[in-house]
């Protein structure tokens, strides 16, 4: 008798997340929410679920979802892909029917420490099957260089943004935390930066959203500065490469900031994308810094889609790939503006990282194989 | 070889003029006021040129480097051998420096690597060292062991700290009083970032123009016209990263203080100029004469902390290499040029916190043996390989090397 899962979807998902599970022996129900008011969600599920539900499975943690599970007595299998998740910080994450898995190591450590529980550590998986059909060539929308993203320059996408006063004494901390990590690989925007003289002005001046669980404040400020720091990162390597090279950027964000700066035109995600990264030379890929050590799912996805993917450096990256060989890896920006260079010179050398950067991508990263594990994880719990 | 030996109130010229005579070469001295003209002086440079002549002079030898020195060499044609062990060290700069008769020998490799990397080959890598052999002479010295036993320096606590804390008044960071709150905020953050950072140093990479100037309206710090130091490295390391020191200082000595338990209501043996320092269970023991009492405090304290100044970006301090030559336990912040003179976990330990260092300085209180294990291994490392008369062999073969390969270019 197949275990039975309700696949919880929220936003697009592909069949082929069904046909993972299906084929590792699990009868899935598909099932659409709409989720504004999680409270009505939370009802809604209790009122599905019975005993005949092995369990539910969602990306991202809802501690709603978590409770309504624990009242059904079926589980809760939720895969975080995303950074911060500040629901985290609710206590019921210690449910005894949660089955958690997070992408981000510092997820995991901070669950272990916070609760002394288990989360298992889950490297994201990328639908190579669904981009396979999705690659052509295109010219409108090739480019020497294309950087796809959010530049976080509006203020209800980076909160620092909208934060009307804040003492210059801040403002000029905060300026020292970015301009230092500029300049270094590993994440130092820690706890033990934030005195308590800058909690406190935060504190005065700014209002996170009232939140149900107990978040560290402290944390909410790591997370803004780390936000404005991929901003400043994101929008200067948009504005050098611009005079620099032939560089195309896909975004809704907006560039009103830089003349130079060419945007790419309008895109149909789902299905252009792929076109995207197949037909750019180079894709960059520049990490939110509040994911600090994970390999973000766009990596992936261009490696996917055949693309040459030239990244910032991010420890499971380099631990997964090698730099060089499977992907590039740059370590500062001069660095990056110096690999962009060289590469772009060195066709061959990047249609062979390309072609091995999808073959690992393609054996050990796919959405099937990456499910197959989180359904191995499971029976072994 | 006759050497010119440069003397002025440095350290380690008695250690230095021993390593020469034991060597068999010929040391004439040639007293030198380290603060009186450094750049151009013709007495000065005629009573060298004199008696580099009358003593048929192969290579003159000063600690720290004087452009005025290299001048005169280079005029005469004579090595000048230049042993920076200061740090920062801004006549390092001076236009001088590639003057092909220097021959210049910095402690700190990135330093080294700055200069190299712009293609100056007159500057070379070497570590510091530690005559240990008269260190071990002193230590064994029962009518002087008696002597500090007596004296104001004798140990009270397991733990000993000897070294400036950069507090004395007209502190240049202190005296920058009118900042902009903004420029204030931002030196407050890379210092605390830094702060977690071992093996490299980003202050000068992280100053941009708008700080610089701000600074320099409040600071009147300013390069030298005969030099090519720029402001950022001025205030980066005689400012922000000696700021950055002392407040590390202080903070991890707390800490030590706050939570070393069960030894006495005292815990640590403080030894710094400013004898008015206070911190709560520590004895402050005012300056200690770092040639012949210091050899006792650190041989006699069961754990010898270093918290090297941040300017030294990598490089093994001076106080390192005199702990360990005097038999002394050392437990030290991580500094990568460690791994070329020393093993971690053999000759001494290295901490990367302060938890760390906590964590640490708890085991060693309570593994006498290992410790002495550790303490008996570093002096053994440093009599064998890191004495006056090593690096001297090293410095004057530079020299050689140059010679020789000159002769050979002219035949």
């Amino acid at each position: 008798m197949n275990k039975k899962i309700l696949l919880i979807q929220m936003n697009i998902t592909t069949p082929t997340l069904t046909s993972a599970f299906e084929k590792n022996g699990f009868r899935v129900i598909p099932y659409n929410m709409q989720c504004d008011d999680y409270d009505k969600c939370r009802d809604e599920l209790i009122h599905i679920l019975d005993s005949s539900y092995y369990g539910v499975f969602m990306y991202d943690y809802i501690p709603q979802m978590a409770e309504a599970c624990y009242i059904k007595k079926v589980l809760y299998i939720a895969w975080i892909v995303d950074s911060p998740c500040f629901a985290l910080y609710s206590d019921t994450v210690t449910f005894e029917t949660n089955r958690l898995f997070s992408f981000e190591k510092k997820q995991v450590e901070f669950v272990k420490k916070q609760y002394d529980i288990d989360m298992i550590y889950q490297p994201l998986g990328t639908d190579v099957t669904f981009f396979i059909n999705k690659i052509k060539k295109k010219d409108s929308l090739s480019s020497d260089v294309s950087f796809v993203g959010n530049l976080y320059n509006s203020p209800d996408r980076n909160l620092y943004l909208s934060i009307k006063y804040l003492p210059d004494y801040i403002r000029g901390y905060i300026s020292g935390i970015i301009a230092f990590q500029s300049n270094m690989e590993q994440n130092i925007i820690v706890p033990d930066l934030i005195t308590e003289e800058i909690e406190e002005g935060f504190k005065k001046y700014v209002n996170f959203d009232a939140d149900t669980y107990d978040i560290e404040y402290v944390r909410e400020i790591i997370s803004l500065i780390q936000k404005e720091s991929t901003r400043i990162e994101r929008c200067n390597a948009a504005s050098v490469l611009s005079r620099l090279f032939d560089f195309k950027l896909y975004t809704g964000s907006d560039i009103s900031f830089d003349k130079e700066i060419k945007r790419g035109r309008y895109l149909d995600y789902q299905n252009e994308l792929p076109i995207v990264f197949y037909n750019s030379r180079i894709n960059l890929n520049i990490t939110l810094k509040s994911i600090e050590t994970a390999i973000p799912l766009r990596a992936l996805d261009i490696m996917a889609c055949h693309g040459f993917l030239l990244s910032d450096y991010q420890d499971d990256l380099a631990y997964y790939f090698d730099d060089g060989v499977e992907c590039a890896m740059y370590y500062s920006p001069e660095d990056m503006v110096q690999k962009v260079d060289f590469y772009l010179k060195h066709e061959d050398l990047r249609n062979r990282i390309s072609q091995a950067g999808y073959e690992k991508v393609k054996n050990c990263f796919s959405l099937e194989k990456i499910i197959g594990d989180i359904c191995d994880k499971l029976n072994r719990w | 070889m006759n050497i010119l030996f440069i003397e002025w109130k440095s350290y380690g010229n008695e250690d230095i003029k021993a390593a020469f005579k034991a060597l068999h070469h010929m040391v004439y001295c040639h007293p030198f006021d380290g603060n009186g003209e450094l750049h151009q002086n013709d007495k000065i440079e005629n009573d060298v040129k004199k008696e580099c002549n009358d003593h048929k002079i192969d290579a003159v030898f000063s600690f720290n480097y004087y452009p005025i020195i290299a001048r005169v060499c280079n005029d005469i044609d004579t090595p000048y051998v230049s042993w920076i062990y200061d740090n920062p060290y801004v006549l390092l700069y001076s236009h001088t420096i590639i003057l092909p008769t220097n021959h210049i020998f910095v402690f700190d490799r990135s330093q080294y690597m700055e200069f190299h990397n712009n293609n100056i080959n007159t500057v070379h890598y070497l570590p510091l060292a530690a005559n240990a052999k008269r260190l071990q002479g002193l230590i064994s010295d029962t009518s002087k062991q008696s002597v500090f036993k007596k004296s104001k320096w004798y140990n009270q606590t397991p733990i000993a700290f000897v070294g400036s804390l950069y507090t004395e008044k007209h502190q240049f960071y202190k005296r920058m009083k009118d900042i902009s709150d903004k420029t204030r905020g931002y030196l407050e953050a890379v210092m605390e970032a830094q702060k977690h950072v071992y093996g490299y140093n980003f202050i000068q990479d992280v100053m941009t123009e708008d700080i610089m100037d701000d600074m320099s309206k409040n600071l009147p710090l300013r390069p030298d016209p005969d030099g090519v130091e720029t402001r950022e490295y001025l205030f980066s390391e005689y400012v922000i990263n000696r700021q950055l020191t002392a407040i590390e200082r202080e903070e991890y000595l707390k800490y030590i203080a706050d939570n070393i338990k069960g030894h006495g209501d005292k815990v640590l043996d403080l030894y710094t100029p400013n004898e008015k320092y206070r911190i709560n269970s520590t004895v402050n023991h005012g300056s200690v004469d770092y040639y012949n009492m210091a050899p006792y405090v650190y041989n006699t304290a069961k754990i010898n902390i270093n918290i090297t100044l941040r300017s030294i970006h990598s490089g093994i301090p001076l106080r390192a290499f005199e702990i360990m030559g005097s038999g002394g336990f050392l437990l030290s912040n991580y500094q990568a040029d460690f791994v070329d003179c020393y093993t971690e976990g053999e000759d001494y330990i290295a901490f990367d916190s302060k938890e760390d260092m906590l964590n640490k300085i708890e085991y060693y209180l309570s593994h006498e043996n290992e410790r002495k294990e550790i303490a008996e291994h570093g002096l053994k490392t440093t009599l064998n390989n890191h004495t006056y008369e090593q690096r001297v062999k090293h410095m004057l073969a530079s020299c050689i090397i140059q010679s020789v390969n000159n002769t050979e270019e002219n035949t």
